[in-house]
């Protein structure tokens, strides 16, 4: 099971500074308009803290909650239930494969061998120590019929299979 | 067409037609396929003609419980006193079903076309179409495709200069299988946890913002157009003579076929003939074992079973199953069942949401029991427990989630129960340590 | 009535509920307790716990009794095999991560997890396998703490900071079995009522700091009070265990406070519990005080407010009972009278999601009934008065040391009806102990004019008597009376003749949650 977060979000090191400003906040301004109210900018609003940053930190789910006119607490709750979401920092590029029955049956626990193997990574979860990779198991990405489909960052694979995942790596540095 | 195969002589191919042609992802390409006609048209009718149209030509939601779509559009108030909203399903997340990705990535503005009309039809001024946060590729086609459509008046303030406003407004989730559930979905849009909601109240009453709100899966809006443009009798008469059941129906199908991918048939068709004829049967040298039909929350069929069931609403319900989101598990007899109905549980308790007692406990322990019957420590007390959990599952919970998780555990037993005592009996080597 | 009503029958009793009623309200018009954890009167249902599925006939699967209205000739069953099952079974996944740590657990004797399942739970587990959900006791704020493993997700305390405190301060995090309460690291569960949360938990999950491992519940003698930390008069439960008492819980006044208390009323207890009590009469002989019985101390009050004249002057508490301050105020009949309570000031703190719900800015619970009796709260006017006054009595009032100074210089005679001694008040004539609120019964009349009872929590110290009795015995005259109120109920009768607005009333009559006086009493009616 995908078990890339723990209790609670990590923290950060350096000062936060912060998302929304100079044109990421026009564009959430414009976000603004798409909708009845704020609240519903959530799950976009944190998609670009992600964009931006890679994961989510308390100060930036602080930073959201400001923003949208909601508690931290309750923005949490939110970012805690979608898995997309990182609550941690991740490895430059970040694969997600489907092992969910369908591509189960089609060989995808190889697939998820290969990965672990040629990143480094070891385990689920884990970074690569270079940091490079993070390869977490997904339940499935509506891609059956292409089995084993990954995600790496925002490139969706199809048909992947453990021999085609040297080549796949290569073209993430 | 069947991406990513070619055609087979035994589709009805509609919705299907352009998939894989990269022309048909554009505005213009569209139109030259004779695209947005049906919503001009659609805009020169009155409201309730639009929906009598669907209403007659039998189409039925292709998101998994098969409601008449008409009918529901019906529901939603005549006078427009409130907002009132369309919200396009495009969370497809149900193992074994991958068919909108491909409406969403081929054909965009069939699906555009489908949403203006409905939203049209509802009097709605603005869809909301939820694309799971793992569909980034159709997110990428469909950002492009609402930017051309509204740069060429088809969307907008003022569609095809009907004076309507007609606005599409994309959100995408992050990851819950539980947001393809509508009053989950309309949560998630809220910006909330992806909790169902208890019903009533009905979407058409009180449901996004709190305003009447219909729900529609992407396939039957795409299939909206063609029923403007062709008439509820061209759609009615695409049936092999159940009236229940009409139209094309994509059909996804995965795992131990030859040719896995996505077909378009007519309601009615044979399961054999989709399993054999268009897919080409089983891997040389193996026989099927066991399908599931429509996605992974139905119950499981055996081979014999899949081959004699008709391909509709009631024929699969005939054989004991159900034609949910019509994405078939195809499953061999190299496939350990017990090893796959235990990931099926682990999917779900993944998924589950938290709010319900029984899903919340039930889906992850009936996970955990299985994962002891592969570690080799299984009882025969085993079998009574996970039924008598599967009961307490099943009709108890706010949606059907933890239903689903029943299902193929029930099914499998039923139906598989001998692979159940080989490794209860030892019989069979665990495949994994204990828990 | 207004509502429309309508007739349902459930486990065989019919009972008529207005409509939209939801059934699991109806079934307690019909003596029915549909056993839930998520549902709460005070809270929006969300129906997740399942545990109050019932059978509804002509329905095709059991219906949640919480947020199923219900509809004329519906036909319920709380007690079908169905719904037991179905019972059952929410019961046994609520158990398999449930810690068996009963014996350890503050919530142990009031538990509803411990109640349903001993009425209608499995014997045994079919869980001994695995091993349970883990999670680390975490610290939300001032006096909560949270045991996650205890936790059965109901979200009552989750919705009652979101929905009642306005604060949503708390949430659920993650999903699945994994899920947990969860609270921002920068935020704490601090608000001024967020006590009400761990009285919301069904279990032992959200514990009160100050009540942790004090006593088992069952020890405890329960009783039914009001609130004396302000004028809003919220119904509580002080809870006492041999005479202590360890914790106030709010008690359900739907008019007043429904089901809540705030932080403030909730530990404004320990003086209660004061040892340091004066537990006999006191007269003073020459400069030194004596201690002496009641028979002596009572002839020596009657003499003081019978031989002298003038102005008199009462300093009381805003704590004292309406019994109290009315015979006390009568004693003092024959003098021109400055009446005056104390009322201490603080900040308001209202609880947004329920209308007319503060903790108020007097912090005196009986300011209303003390002005129906004429005191006033002008405390430094009375204090000047007090000076050149022939006789003034102090009523259990906590004096400053500037008013003990003065009194000390008062020209009159000093009379204390008190619970502790007050130093700087060695000129007192008399010094007579009186009870506390938690050790009499009695009466407070809130800031919406709703008069209250309260009952006896504790024995009262040595021989300390309310105020009103010995008001009471002094205006009955010397010797036994049968005038003299030998209760509070036969003090609040004596109040009726002398203030027409308690006229007609009885204790009696006021039952657990009060009556609203009304605002003019036409002269000669009986109410």
């Amino acid at each position: 099971m995908s078990t890339h977060g723990g209790h609670g979000a990590g923290t950060e090191t350096a000062p936060y500074e912060p998302v929304f400003v100079g044109p990421a906040r026009a564009r959430l301004e414009q976000l603004f308009l798409k909708y009845p109210t704020r609240q519903s900018c959530l799950l976009p609003a944190l998609w670009m803290v992600q964009e931006a940053r890679g994961w989510i930190s308390e100060p930036a789910i602080g930073e959201v909650a400001d923003v949208l006119g909601l508690t931290p607490a309750y923005v949490k709750g939110v970012v805690t239930f979608y898995t997309m979401y990182h609550t941690h920092p991740v490895g430059r590029h970040f694969i997600q494969v489907c092992t969910t029955s369908p591509c189960n049956i089609c060989g995808a626990e190889d697939v998820v061998k290969a990965l672990l193997r040629e990143t480094g990574c070891g385990e689920l979860g884990a970074t690569s120590p270079d940091g490079r990779f993070t390869v977490i198991e997904v339940e499935c990405l509506g891609a059956c019929g292409f089995a084993t489909p990954i995600l790496v960052d925002d490139d969706f694979l199809e048909n992947v299979t453990p021999e085609k995942v040297p080549g796949i790596l290569q073209r993430y540095v | 067409m069947g991406y990513p195969h070619p055609s087979h002589p035994k589709e009805t191919v509609v919705l299907s037609k352009h998939f894989g042609d990269p022309e048909a992802r554009t505005y213009a390409g569209w139109v030259k396929h004779g695209g947005y006609q049906a919503l001009r048209k659609a805009l020169g009718m009155s409201r309730e003609a639009v929906i009598e149209e669907v209403k007659n030509s039998g189409l039925r939601g292709r998101g998994g419980a098969g409601f008449p779509t008409g009918l529901k559009w019906s529901f939603m108030p005549k006078e427009v006193v409130k907002p009132h909203y369309l919200v396009c399903n495009a969370d497809e997340s149900e193992p074994g079903t991958f068919k909108d990705r491909e409406i969403l990535r081929w054909t965009p503005h069939q699906l555009l076309e489908g949403c203006a009309i409905a939203s049209y039809a509802i009097g709605a001024e603005r869809c909301y179409i939820y694309i799971r946060g793992e569909f980034t590729e159709p997110w990428r086609v469909m950002t492009a495709a609402v930017e051309e459509a509204v740069a060429n008046g088809a969307l907008g303030d003022n569609a095809f200069g009907s004076g309507k406003r007609i606005e599409v407004v994309l959100h995408r989730g992050a990851g819950a299988y539980i947001c393809g559930e509508e009053t989950a979905m309309m949560n998630s849009i809220e910006g909330k946890r992806g909790n169902p909601r208890i019903k009533p109240p009905f979407p058409a009453v009180a449901g996004l913002f709190g305003v009447p709100t219909t729900i529609n899966n992407v396939e039957t809006l795409a299939a909206v157009p063609h029923i403007i443009n062709r008439g509820a009798d061209w759609y009615k008469g695409l049936c092999l003579g159940n009236p229940k059941s009409t139209g094309t129906k994509l059909v996804s199908v995965c795992g131990h076929v030859q040719r896995p991918g996505n077909y378009e048939v007519t309601m009615g068709t044979p399961m054999r003939d989709i399993l054999y004829d268009m897919c080409g049967g089983p891997p040389p040298g193996r026989t099927f074992k066991a399908v599931i039909p429509g996605g992974s929350s139905v119950p499981i069929m055996t081979r014999e079973e899949a081959e004699e069931a008709i391909f509709d609403y009631e024929g699969v319900v005939a054989k004991g199953s159900m034609l949910g989101s019509a994405g078939m598990i195809v499953m061999d007899d190299s496939t350990d069942m017990v090893y796959q109905i235990w990931r099926l549980a682990r999917f779900y308790a993944h998924e589950s949401c938290a709010q319900c007692t029984q899903c919340r406990e039930g889906t992850a322990w009936t996970t955990r029991i299985l994962e002891r019957i592969l570690a080799g420590k299984g009882k025969q007390e085993d079998f009574q427990l996970l039924l008598d959990l599967s009961e307490n599952m099943t009709g108890k919970t706010i949606c059907v989630l933890s239903d689903s998780c029943a299902a193929p555990v029930v099914s499998g037993i039923q139906k598989f129960r001998s692979e159940f005592e080989a490794y209860i009996a030892g019989a069979r080597e665990p495949v994994m340590a204990a828990v | 009535m207004a509502d429309e009503l309508v007739n349902v029958t459930i486990d065989g009793i019919q009972v008529a509920v207005p409509k939209g009623t939801p059934i699991i309200e109806a079934a307690k018009q019909a003596g029915i307790l549909v056993p839930h954890y998520c549902y709460h009167p005070s809270l929006p249902s969300p129906a997740v716990c399942r545990m109050c599925l019932v059978e509804v006939e002509k329905a095709p699967k059991l219906m949640p009794a919480c947020v199923t209205a219900v509809a004329e000739g519906q036909v319920v069953h709380v007690d079908s095999p169905s719904a037991k099952k179905a019972r059952e079974g929410v019961l046994e996944f609520l158990l398999i991560n449930h810690p068996l740590d009963c014996p350890i657990c503050d919530q142990a004797g009031e538990c509803e997890l411990q109640d349903y399942v001993f009425q209608e739970g499995r014997s045994g587990t079919r869980y001994s396998e695995y091993a349970k959900r883990y999670n680390p006791v975490e610290d939300f704020g001032p006096d909560i703490l949270y045991v996650p493993n205890r936790c059965i997700l109901c979200t009552r305390c989750v919705r009652f900071m979101e929905d009642v405190a306005d604060t949503p301060v708390l949430n659920v995090s993650e999903r699945g079995d994994r899920a947990y309460i969860g609270i921002s690291q920068d935020q704490r569960l601090d608000h001024a009522w967020a006590g009400n949360v761990v009285d919301l938990c069904p279990v032992g999950s959200l514990l009160s700091k100050d009540f942790l491992h004090k006593a088992r519940v069952w020890d405890l003698d329960k009783n039914a009070s009001v609130c004396p930390g302000c004028t809003q008069g919220c119904n509580i439960h002080i809870d006492t265990r041999d005479d202590v008492v360890v914790r106030l819980r709010p008690r359900p006044n739907l008019e007043v406070n429904r089901h809540f208390i705030c932080d403030y009323g909730r530990m404004n207890y320990r003086w209660m519990n004061r040892g340091d009590r004066i537990e006999a009469p006191l007269v003073r002989e020459g400069t030194r005080h004596v201690a002496t019985d009641w028979d002596t101390a009572l002839a020596r009050l009657e003499q003081l407010v019978r031989g002298a004249a003038g102005t008199a002057v009462i300093l009381a508490s805003g704590r004292a009972s309406t019994e109290s301050l009315g015979l006390v105020r009568r004693l003092l009949d024959r003098f021109e009278v400055t009446a005056a309570v104390q009322v201490p000031v603080g900040e308001e703190v209202p609880l947004p999601g329920v209308p007319n719900l503060a903790l108020r800015r007097e912090r005196a619970p009986n300011l209303v009934g003390a002005e129906l009796l004429g005191y006033t709260p002008h405390w430094a006017a009375a204090m000047r008065a007090a000076l050149d006054a022939a006789i003034v009595l102090v009523l259990d009032p906590d004096l400053s040391e500037a008013d003990e100074a003065a009194l000390a210089a008062a020209q009159g005679a000093v009379v204390v009806l008190g619970t502790v001694l007050a130093e700087g008040l060695r000129n007192a004539e008399l010094v007579l102990p009186v009870t506390n609120m938690a050790e009499e019964n009695g009466t407070y009349v809130n800031r919406d004019r709703r008069l209250q009872r309260y009952h006896q929590a504790k024995a009262q110290p040595g021989m300390a008597r309310p105020a009103w009795w010995v008001a009471g015995e002094v205006l009955a005259g010397p010797g036994p009376s049968p005038s003299a109120p030998a209760t509070a109920a036969e003090a609040f009768a004596l109040l009726g003749e002398r203030w027409p607005v308690f006229a007609g009333l009885s204790h009696g009559d006021l039952g657990y949650t009060g009556r609203v006086l009304p605002e003019a009493v036409p002269a000669g009616s009986a109410r």
